[in-house]
């Protein structure tokens, strides 16, 4: 009795696995997804180090099986062309990638990073008529430009002796002149401020108030302005014996004593951030973004020039972030 | 003339040689120097000029943007301080301004861009150089995208050198290389000069010794120094002068010793003369006194009447008479012996029988002088021989004959031993022995002269011709053998002598009838041969086989020896060795053919079967090739031939000559010295004589038709090439085993 007993359970067993078998797979096979992942295209300027380095952060950031990532080389037109019909979000890193999405006014939200204010201004109006124009059709932006408060506080934390801040603006940055005097004298010294133009002698413009400075606060401007007047400002810093706080590693190399700027891991956690909220937001608007993140670097040798002994740029770095 | 004389010595020749080619050496290298060094100090200015330009134009870039003049002052004598920098301008694109700081030609003040073409300028002699002061405005923003980087031309800068540090260094090069290309050159002039000596200075002491070796002085030497090739011709010259000093003393001996021979065969032939008209004295004596006797006692008798005294009468008439017929007769013997030669006879004979009729004939002499005359025959002499009994007996006859007349006292002896049995043919030994008052030791040579006798008084004494000797030793020599003398004055006296005779048993086998070969034929006789051979004991064997047959031979050592004799004397016929040093025999061959004159026929001897060697002896001219070993038959027939003579020897006789006139002991020597050389080449691993011992050996071997032995040696030349000492040495030993157990045979 007990044999025919297991026959028949084991037979129960075998007709209850083929039914199964039958009935689930091919629902799980015809089974829509409940929620499909969402399509990241990034476009690079370039290949190198920097660019690949927002992106890695990127897709660092963000559940790999919520997203599908792509990153097509700005040359890469019928890639890109075919690409960003399905995209959910476009990321252009550089400032070529992102004229070269701009150029083609897609209907898909756009996220410009590694890009300077006044770069994206400029493309902005060549492409859409205006920055705001820009936002509304879409486009959102992160700027590379540290704001002037964080280098200003940071000289005084470097040089708290410091009285006089001298500042240079160019055509772009001088609108901000009554801002930035007054983030100087909140940070308790007296702003030095010179305008600068492409058509007067830098050297002889810049020489008078940078002389008279305790420290030198070079503010980004149009990319005419910027190379026209750093190579003078660093000389004149020499030879004035006036530190320069940069907003640039580059400026730095060049003999700036610090810098205070957006890394590629700072510029792709906050582009992580906006394709989140980006996502979740039905809205096609976009928005300007000051850089939530910032780097701080010093140049040893230049700080030695000087007889100053700072501390690890973490140190500085939670300062500014604690003020 | 002396100059001249100076100008072609090897001293000056060398010294113009030498200086010639190091004087347009010096010549081009100083201008190489001098001019690659003037380039160099141009280069090197020129470099200097623009480096400090370029510096000057780098540093003041930011002086000039900010139109800071006094820092460009500054700038501008900091590079005064360079030697050789006279002068600095700086020019300023913005507002076209010129800043000179120092001297700076005036024609050169303003914008270089207008007189500057890409070169730097001499004028004033000052160099000018140039260069732009730009400003390249470089990006301090990350991320800058912009490829391009944007140059701004601020301005230019001048830099002015001074030519006279230049020329000043100039000069001193070219004193330098001047310096040291006369330096070189002086001493190159020493080396030349030292050269050129050492060489004319040998060369001289080479010359004065040639001139004295002229003059006749060969004694004089030259040193053997200086250079190695000099040194070499100096060790040459000094050989030739020793070689022609010993040339002329070894020719001044032979002159002596040729003098010497012509004096003595002069004395010889005077005293054959000498005796020829002794001998005529004496038997005009000797025959004129039977004869007076005979005549002089026929007389007596006619007149004589008493039968006793006409008895006494006719039997010195018959004694006389007897004693005029043996003169007469002996005298007939030796010029038959000197014109035709003697007839020998081939007679079997019982060697006991003979020599004790012999003996018995001279006994009644000997016993009336109270001598003891006996004889003893060996054990290894065969009972019967074959050869001619009465010549023989006439040679045994006269020296017992000699020996009972000339002993007093004591015995006489004959012995006849055998000297060597090869095949059919037997050597007889006899030896007459007596105890004499013996022979003077210098009579002795002249013993067997004809018409010579060891003292006239001998005659005198004991009667006789002087021809008895002379007479056997032409029978001995027609028996193929040889007769020599042994004596001590007062002691005694050994006669031996050699004969050639035949066992009969073979005479028997070869049916041949009595007479038919003898060894009297000489059907050579009259002729001439030259025989080539390089091989001593060949040519002894072949030279005493042709005499045999009557012929006179000459011999030549090689072909060139052959060519100068059949050049120089007659010969009737030519035998030719194939294989010879110096020319080998087909070369001889051709030679002599195309001598001038008739060449006499030319009949070549090898022992090499292969047709090609006998196509070229045929192709140089020889009428045959006889094949050795030597078919003796087949030999005389074929010069008999080669000569158009009538006369032949039977093709089917025995050469019973070849064999007898075989040294036995001599070709065992030859073979065993050949044989110990060979092992000297092998044990010292030299094989470059190994070809010719091996020839000697093989020409031995055919000669002789020892066939067996012959494979031997054909065998060994075929492989000692390949095998190692030791084998080779083996194989040298096989071989003398088989010459031994063939000797032993």
């Amino acid at each position: 009795m007990d044999l025919i007993a297991d026959k028949l359970k084991f037979i129960f067993l075998a007709v209850y696995r083929i039914v199964v078998l039958l009935f689930i797979v091919p629902l799980i096979a015809f089974a829509k997804p409940l929620s499909e992942p969402k399509e990241i295209t990034f476009i690079v300027s370039r290949w190198s180090d920097p660019y690949s380095q927002v992106v890695a952060t990127v897709q660092d950031k963000l559940p790999a099986e919520s997203y599908i990532f792509q990153t097509i080389h700005q040359d890469a037109d019928g890639v890109i062309d075919r690409k960003i019909k399905d995209a959910d979000i476009v990321v252009t890193v550089g400032a070529s990638a992102t004229e070269k999405l701009m150029a083609r006014k897609p209907n898909v939200k756009i996220i410009a990073v590694l890009i300077t204010d006044s770069a994206f201004a400029s493309l902005a109006n060549k492409y859409f008529g205006s920055k705001q124009a820009a936002l509304n059709a879409g486009v959102s932006v992160v700027c590379l430009d540290q704001p002037v408060q964080r280098s200003v506080e940071l000289a005084k934390l470097i040089i708290p002796s410091a009285e006089k801040a001298g500042l240079m603006l160019g055509p772009v940055s001088y609108d901000h002149i009554e801002t930035f005097s007054r983030q100087i004298k909140m940070a308790g010294m007296t702003p030095n401020i010179v305008k600068f133009s492409d058509q007067k002698n830098p050297i002889l413009t810049i020489e008078p108030v940078l002389s008279q400075s305790d420290i030198f606060i070079p503010v980004p401007d149009t990319r005419l302005i910027n190379i026209a007047t750093a190579k003078w400002i660093l000389q004149l810093s020499y030879r004035h014996r006036v530190p320069v706080i940069a907003y640039s590693k580059a400026y730095l190399k060049g003999g700036a004593l610090a810098a205070i700027y957006s890394s590629p891991t700072n510029v792709g956690r906050q582009a992580a951030e906006l394709l989140l909220h980006n996502l979740q937001t039905p809205s096609l608007e976009g928005g300007a973004h000051m850089p939530a993140y910032f780097s701080i670097a010093f140049n040893d040798s230049v700080a030695a020039f000087f007889n100053l002994s700072l501390e690890s740029e973490n140190f500085y770095i939670r300062k500014l972030l604690a003020d | 003339m002396r100059f001249k004389r100076q100008s072609n010595s090897i001293n000056t020749r060398l010294l113009i040689t030498g200086l010639a080619p190091m004087l347009l050496l010096s010549a081009v290298l100083g201008w190489y120097m001098i001019s690659s060094q003037r380039a160099d100090l141009l280069t090197n200015l020129h470099s200097t000029g623009e480096i400090i330009a370029d510096q000057i134009a780098s540093n003041s870039e930011f002086a000039l943007y900010s139109g800071n003049r006094e820092a460009l002052i500054t700038i501008g004598n900091s590079v005064l301080t360079v030697p050789s920098v006279s002068g600095v301008m700086f020019y300023n694109n913005r507002d076209n301004s010129s800043l000179v700081v120092g001297n700076l030609a005036n024609d050169l003040v303003g914008n270089p861009a207008n007189f500057f073409l890409d070169a730097p300028i001499l004028t004033n002699n000052q160099w000018h150089f140039y260069a732009p002061i730009d400003f390249q405005l470089d990006s301090f923003d990350d991320y800058d995208e912009a490829a391009e980087i944007e140059i701004e031309a601020l301005g230019w800068v001048v830099i002015a050198l001074d030519t006279e540090g230049l020329s000043q260094k100039q000069e001193d090069i070219i004193v330098a290389t001047i310096v040291v290309v006369v330096f070189a050159l002086l001493i190159a002039i020493w080396l030349s000069m030292n050269l050129g000596r050492s060489i004319s200075r040998t060369l001289d002491g080479l010359t004065e010794v040639v001139e004295l070796m002229e003059t006749g002085d060969l004694d004089s030497l030259t040193a053997e120094d200086g250079p190695e090739e000099l040194s070499k011709l100096a060790h040459g010259i000094n050989q030739l002068a020793t070689s022609v000093r010993q040339s002329k003393v070894r020719m001044q001996s032979e002159i002596a010793r040729a003098t010497s021979q012509l004096q003595i065969t002069l004395i010889e032939l005077e005293e054959a003369m000498e005796s020829q008209d002794q001998f005529l004295a004496r038997m005009s004596h000797e025959l004129r006194t039977p004869l007076t006797a005979v005549i002089g006692f026929s007389k007596l008798l006619s007149s004589e009447s008493d039968m006793d005294k006409r008895d006494e009468h006719l039997r010195v008439i018959e004694t006389s008479s007897t004693m005029l017929l043996t003169m007469i007769d002996d005298i007939l013997e030796f010029s038959k012996a000197n014109h035709s030669g003697f007839t020998l006879e081939s007679i079997t004979f019982d060697i006991d029988q003979w020599l004790d009729d012999l003996i018995a004939i001279h006994r009644p002499l000997a016993t009336e002088k109270g001598l003891k005359l006996s004889y003893e025959i060996a054990s290894d002499v065969p009972d019967e021989l074959c050869g001619d009994p009465v010549r023989l007996a006439q040679i045994v006859s006269n020296l017992v004959s000699n020996a009972v007349k000339f002993t007093d006292t004591g015995f006489v002896n004959v012995r006849v031993s055998c000297q060597s049995v090869i095949e059919s043919n037997l050597i007889l030994h006899i030896v007459v022995a007596d105890s004499g008052k013996g022979i003077a030791k210098d009579k002795i040579d002249s013993l067997f002269d004809p018409f010579a006798q060891e003292d006239i008084s001998i005659n005198r004494r004991f009667g006789g011709t002087g021809l008895g000797l002379s007479i056997s030793k032409r029978l001995v020599e027609a028996m193929s053998g040889d007769i020599t003398v042994d004596s001590e004055e007062n002691v005694g006296s050994e006669i031996s002598f050699t004969c050639n005779l035949r066992l009969p048993d073979v005479l028997a086998n070869d049916a041949l009838p009595e007479g038919q070969l003898t060894l009297s034929q000489q059907v050579l006789s009259g002729l001439t041969i030259l025989l080539a051979e390089d091989n001593l004991f060949n040519q002894k064997l072949i030279v005493r086989l042709l005499k045999g047959y009557g012929a006179t031979c000459m011999i030549a050592n090689n072909g060139l020896e052959a060519i100068e004799i059949a050049d120089e004397l007659h010969v009737d016929l030519i035998l030719m060795d194939l294989h010879m040093p110096l020319v080998d025999g087909v070369t001889a061959c051709e030679a002599i053919v195309q001598q001038t004159g008739e060449s006499p026929p030319i009949i070549g001897l090898t022992a090499d079967i292969t047709e090609a060697e006998h196509q070229r002896m045929l192709s140089a001219g020889a009428l045959t090739v006889q094949l050795k070993p030597i078919n003796e038959i087949n030999l005389v027939n074929g010069i008999l031939e080669a000569l158009s003579e009538q006369s032949r020897l039977p093709e089917d006789a025995i050469g019973g000559l070849l064999s007898s006139v075989v040294p036995v002991e001599e070709l065992k020597a030859a073979l065993y010295d050949n044989l110990d050389k060979l092992e000297d080449q092998l044990d010292a691993e030299e094989k470059s004589s190994l070809r010719q011992i091996i020839h000697d050996l093989m020409g031995l071997c055919g000669l002789y038709g020892m066939s067996e032995l012959r494979d031997l040696v054909t065998e060994f030349k075929a492989t000692y090439g390949t095998l190692g000492v030791s084998d080779n040495l083996n194989k040298v030993a096989k071989i003398r085993q088989h010459i031994h157990d063939f000797f032993t045979s």
